[in-house]
């Protein structure tokens, strides 16, 4: 069984707490659930705010464009839901608002033929429990949970727990009126075509948002030091770190803006300390100049990036994959960096790991390309988390090496080893300006040639060490497709979705964008005819990256909706490259 | 130009034929067809079959009724209209909702009837009015081993013989007083008994309920001639009659059922209703009618839908009812 529930109202009325009471139920009962929140930029009550979440017997990591249930708390917010509803739709709705309304003003005039309406007193159910209307939200949740077949006691379990803080009677209340809509619908709605059950297994998953991972990960790794300055979509990992974080003896500090707070990482990592900061769009175009001194004085520095709609102040609440340019490109002068880019919330957890070890490995800039849909996202995980064997990769410089000791010896894998400033016998200069092997400012163009080339080596070295590309799917495919971030969950079941149909692909999934995993997308290039390059920017950002390998074979699939791209996106551009094949 | 705006109260038989109809003489139609059933237009007389397994529900639908969007024709199921407002020409669902009309087709059928003596007993009465009570039914089948049928028609044959065949141990309670009066005729009356007497049920006459106690999987019913029965569940299919509540509680003229004239005019020249629930005016008897039954309705709708869309046709008085019964034709007559 696979459900995909739209949660519809305005800013204010629980639409995103209910979606997350149901993720939480869903999960602790066995159940594989996948919850994206969209809402206004605006902090309360202004606009419509809605949720969506899907549940599923088998692991889930998109979604579709179909609505199965739509829960309605508020009619006119879900006029622009009405005609996404599947014509075996359930629709969850107040039968018995306040007040009159006129046709004009109703979702329900503009639903197709054949939904199956499940009519509740939202609004009455909860003034009766609590003598005002906020409860309708759980009133909507308690009918929806009989529509799914949720055991009650789990839900109301989960509602103990959710609102522990705000004490017995506001708990008791919200189970009341959870239990009176639940029961209203047992009376009222008995057939099964007021049910979509789920299968409950009753082993529960934990549940994470991709910010969360993230900030598990760096708690992993060991971070000690995270700077930042609060933008949406970024700010719960801010959240996160600040409370947990000193208790493993690190430090959060709120800097006065981002240009500070990556200055502060990189001055904590120079003695040593892993160190991080997380933004998105406007902020990480402040922390431009700083990503150039990480890498030309060699500084270990990790900067999460969660992207949303831009540029400038955009589109803060909408999702886009349109920072990839500024994260590869960014800066002035030749500028080494690794841009990461986890496709799910597992990977958030581990690529922030990696981005740690790998900014000290290879002591430069590396950049974890996160989105607003990955990020917000709450999903069910399946592994358990691995906690990393070391958690301190800096190499450097043996005792025994104090004599010949240079900071930025050229080596042959262009890593030169790194002591923490203040270790005896180990003295040296570090600067933005270009300098020698020990360190001093110097500007003649054999030696600028000779450390830009150790610090690109060091690039080299990093690909045959972190590559983690791998293609998937038939050997034998004439499509291919590339994908990177969050927009690969959807690719994946795509191409599930194109087998059933008969049609073969193969998908290069890569965590590591930079340095590109050339071979690999040469491989797959060379083996189909077509290679599709989905993205939720409008440049095709990754795919102008690839035309240096064969270009006309490239068919760019751009959206900039701010809603996530869905598997059945994908599935008509696959059908439509495939027509495009057998006419040829 | 405004288009006009039709509104139909009611998606059976009539209803639903009256939308198309509507559409095929008034292109520019605003056309809204409401229904308080979760499901668009099927045939009730099959859901006998249905529920015995010898039909697919698919096949419970008229595939003709099925395009409302191709049509535009806006269908809202599972949609109850609470009154109707006729100085404003609006009327109210159950949930609020305000919608205007231009002119209005009430066609809401039937209601099951229990008489007056066996009020007390209701809460203990399964229906078996629509596609919900079957299946519902479906979903319990363990309930209908033991049943008992309180008939007073023909559509209880109809479900006698179908749990028969599902191997329910059937009794059958005829209620002959009301039999009589669906069926008209002696003949009619005694095919009926004869085709109950030769299948697997057992037929009950000359007594009446005189209690009913609720146990842990069922019912004990006592009679009144001394003796009691257990059952796993009781139908209660004493007749149908007119649905007329929308109606009465907006001031329109009723009897029993709304009385209209020949074209299905009420006593508001903006409303019309037609079907199981509409009492008819026959010139040739001077006096109001109602004409059940799934034919009936059908054409009923379609002369009602020319009427509101202008045109000046009266109903045809000599319809001719008869039901197939185990491959046995039986004639039912009109109620006068």
């Amino acid at each position: 069984m696979d459900i995909t529930i739209k949660f519809s109202g305005t800013a204010g009325q629980g639409i995103q707490t209910i979606g997350d009471v149901l993720t939480n139920t869903a999960a602790s009962t066995g159940i594989h659930v996948l919850n994206f929140r969209s809402y206004g930029a605006e902090i309360r009550a202004r606009g419509n705010s809605d949720a969506t979440v899907r549940l599923s017997n088998t692991p889930v990591s998109s979604f579709t464009d179909d609505i199965d249930v739509l829960v309605s708390t508020q009619r006119n917010a879900s006029i622009v839901w009405a005609s996404a509803v599947k014509q075996d739709s359930i629709i969850i709705f107040d039968n018995d608002p306040k007040q009159v309304f006129d046709e004009k003003d109703s979702f329900l005039a503009k639903l197709p033929p054949g939904v199956t309406l499940c009519g509740v007193p939202l609004t009455l159910f909860s003034q009766e429990i609590t003598g005002a209307s906020k409860g309708k939200n759980i009133a909507a949740l308690g009918a929806l949970i009989y529509v799914l077949d949720i055991p009650l006691e789990s839900c109301e379990a989960e509602i103990a727990r959710f609102w522990k803080r705000k004490g017995d009677l506001f708990v008791k209340n919200n189970c009341a009126i959870l239990r009176k809509a639940y029961e209203y619908c047992q009376t009222e709605y008995l057939t099964e075509s007021y049910r979509k059950k789920i299968k409950v297994t009753g082993k529960g998953f934990p549940v994470l948002s991709g910010n969360q991972a993230v900030a598990k990960g760096a708690l992993a790794a060991k971070c000690s030091i995270y700077a930042g300055y609060p933008i949406t979509p970024a700010t719960p990992i801010f959240e996160m770190l600040a409370k947990e974080l000193p208790a493993q003896k690190g430090k959060v500090i709120q800097t006065e803006d981002e240009i500070s707070a990556i200055s502060v990482v990189l001055g904590a990592s120079f003695t040593g300390a892993r160190s991080m900061t997380a933004t998105s769009g406007p902020g990480f175009s402040l922390m431009i100049e700083q990503i150039g001194l990480s890498s030309m004085a060699e500084v270990p520095c990790v900067i999460v990036c969660v992207q949303r709609g831009g540029p400038s102040t955009g589109l803060p609440t909408k999702t886009e994959q349109s920072d990839l340019n500024i994260a590869l490109y960014g800066g002035h002068g030749d500028t080494t960096r690794i841009i990461l880019a986890p496709t799910n919330v597992s990977e958030c957890y581990s690529c922030a790991i990696k981005a740690f070890d790998y900014a000290q490995r290879y002591q430069m800039p590396v950049i974890l390309l996160s989105d607003f849909f990955l990020a917000n996202r709450r999903e069910t995980i399946h592994e358990t988390f691995k906690k990393p064997k070391k958690t301190d990769t800096l190499v450097k410089p043996k005792s025994s090496t104090q004599k010949s000791f240079k900071r930025f010896k050229n080596t042959k894998n262009g890593i030169s080893p790194m002591p923490i400033p203040g270790t005896e016998g180990f003295y040296y200069t570090t600067t933005g300006l270009e300098h020698n092997e020990s360190g001093t400012p110097v500007y003649d163009p054999e030696n600028h040639l000779a450390q830009t080339d150790k610090r690109f080596r060091k690039l080299k070295t990093a690909l045959q060490e972190i590559n983690d590309a791998e293609i998937i799917g038939d050997p034998k495919a004439k499509i291919g497709i590339v994908s990177w971030g969050s927009t690969t969950g959807a690719v994946l079941e795509a191409m599930s979705l194109a087998q059933s149909k008969g049609i073969s692909i193969k998908v290069l999934k890569t965590t590591v964008l930079w340095p590109l995993p050339e071979n690999s997308i040469k491989e797959l290039f060379s083996s189909v005819e077509k290679v599709l390059i989905p993205e939720m920017n409008y440049q095709g950002q990754l795919a102008s990256l690839l035309t240096f390998v064969e270009a006309d074979k490239i068919i760019r699939f751009n959206v900039i909706s701010g809603i996530p791209l869905t598997s059945i996106d994908i599935m008509q551009q696959i059908e439509k490259v495939n027509d495009v094949l057998r006419k040829e | 130009m405004k288009k006009q705006r039709i509104v139909i109260v009611g998606s059976g038989a009539a209803g639903s034929h009256a939308a198309f109809k509507i559409r095929s003489y008034a292109n520019d139609a605003n056309i809204t067809l409401i229904s308080k059933e979760p499901h668009h237009c099927y045939y009730k007389y099959k859901l006998t079959k249905y529920l015995n397994g010898s039909l697919k529900k698919e096949l419970l639908f008229d595939s003709r009724l099925q395009n409302f969007t191709e049509q535009d024709i806006t269908l809202r199921l599972s949609q109850r209209v609470s009154k109707i407002d006729r100085q404003n020409r609006s009327l109210y669902l159950a949930h609020k909702e305000k919608i205007s009309y231009d002119k209005l087709l009430i066609a809401t059928g039937v209601k099951p009837y229990v008489p007056s003596a066996y009020h007390s007993f209701t809460q203990h009465f399964t229906l078996f009015n629509n596609l919900e009570d079957v299946e519902l039914l479906l979903a319990n089948q363990k309930a209908l081993k033991k049943p008992l049928i309180l008939a007073g028609g023909l559509t209880p044959v109809q479900l006698a013989l179908a749990l028969d065949s599902m191997g329910s141990k059937v009794d059958y309670l005829m209620f002959k007083k009301r039999t009589k009066i669906v069926l008209g005729e002696e003949q009619s009356l005694e095919k009926t008994v004869s085709i109950l007497k030769n299948s697997g049920v057992r037929y009950l006459e000359d007594c009446e309920i005189k209690g009913i106690v609720k146990k842990d999987h069922g019912y004990t019913v006592t009679y009144t001639n001394g003796s009691s029965k257990s059952y796993s569940i009781i139908f209660s299919l004493f007749g149908v009659e007119s649905n007329t509540r929308l109606a009465e509680e907006s001031g329109i003229e009723c009897e029993k059922g709304i009385l209209v004239d020949e074209h299905f005019r009420t006593n508001d020249k903006y409303i019309y209703a037609a079907g199981d629930c509409a009492q008819i005016y026959n010139p040739k008897l001077r006096d109001y009618w109602v004409n059940f039954g799934w034919p009936n309705a059908v054409v009923q709708g379609m002369i009602a839908a020319k009427n509101i869309c202008g045109m000046k046709v009266a109903y045809d008085t000599n319809q001719v009812n008869v039901f197939d019964v185990k491959g046995e034709r039986i004639r039912f007559r009109n109620w006068e």
